[in-house]
């Protein structure tokens, strides 16, 4: 709740031209944190991966086979957002 | 242990989010597989239960707890059911379709369901009705012979009558498999029930190693 308080008022405070936010540290800080995510997105995905067939509760190798598409899917969309989502995902505004 | 930079945690929870929405995608699509392959069981002859008001992952956990050998079990069972009324072509047809829909549930539960050997039918001629006796296929794997009809469990699954060819040609390996499992059960249940037993016996006999030394000492 205290999270999207501060992304609102966060929100309105710094409108820009697409209406979107602009994070303190402008366009720059968004390319940093997207840069971040990207560096991280490889091992972030693979330990999700395995969290997400360990709490399957049907059986692991049908819950892999269904992980796997799926996580190789999510990597190739999660490079082709805008670097603004990625920085905003990074960052924990977007869940 | 090195911290887990804030960043890379919202990361990780955005992706098992949409990874979970995946499975639980891949887990209703298995649902209703299941589903499907029940009615088809079903207007073939075979006696499963209709699972209505049952949940998906109750479902699942069912056809999962049923393995590839009930499941096996269940097709024989189908296909004698089916003996009486259809010509070889139509029972070959359904049989082939059944087949592929339960190997196709197994695949997508993670059973490692064996190639199920299908009996070789005549296409030229229909089937000249059913000779009466046990059921191997259902003896075989619960340990129960005889009878006209044949019970999985307490459930009373297959409702046959007879033995067949067929069945029988099919019964072979559920009936190996099913020996092994029907050993391995009993030893796996009274396991947990043992084990009290066994650690009172074990407080029990450190109680007199402690005291009857005691009482040597004396």
């Amino acid at each position: 709740m205290a999270g999207i308080f501060a992304y609102s008022a966060f929100a309105s405070a710094a409108p820009t031209g697409d209406g979107g936010p602009v994070p303190p540290g402008g366009p720059d800080k968004d390319a940093a944190d997207a840069a971040k995510a990207e560096k991280v997105l490889g091992v972030v995905i693979a330990a999700a991966g395995l969290a997400a067939v360990a709490a399957a509760n049907f059986g692991a190798p049908a819950a892999a086979a269904v992980i796997a598409p799926s996580a190789a899917t999510l990597q190739a969309s999660f490079m082709a957002m805008p670097t603004k989502n990625k920085a905003q995902i990074y960052r924990g505004e977007v869940t | 242990m090195a911290a887990i930079p804030k960043g890379a945690e919202n990361l990780y929870k955005w992706v098992l989010k949409r990874l979970k929405k995946e499975l639980l995608k891949a887990r209703n699509i298995a649902c209703g597989r299941i589903d499907g392959t029940i009615a088809k069981l079903r207007s073939k002859g075979a006696k499963v239960p209709k699972m209505t008001g049952w949940s998906c992952d109750q479902k699942i956990a069912f056809v999962a707890a049923l393995g590839p050998y009930g499941i096996a079990t269940v097709l024989a069972g189908a296909l004698v059911g089916q003996l009486a009324t259809n010509t070889a072509q139509e029972v070959a047809r359904n049989i082939d379709r059944a087949t592929d829909a339960v190997k196709d549930i197994s695949k997508r539960l993670g059973l490692n369901i064996p190639d199920v050997k299908l009996p070789s039918v005549s296409l030229s001629k229909p089937f000249g009705g059913i000779s009466g006796g046990s059921m191997d296929v259902e003896a075989g794997f619960l340990g129960r012979s005889g009878g006209q009809r044949g019970n999985f469990g307490n459930l009373g699954w297959v409702d046959s009558g007879a033995t067949v060819t067929a069945a029988r040609a099919m019964a072979a390996p559920v009936t190996t498999a099913a020996a092994a499992r029907a050993a391995v059960v009993p030893v796996a249940t009274a396991v947990p029930w043992a084990m009290p037993g066994v650690g009172l016996a074990a407080v029990g006999g450190l109680v007199y190693v402690l005291f009857s030394g005691k009482s040597k000492r004396r």
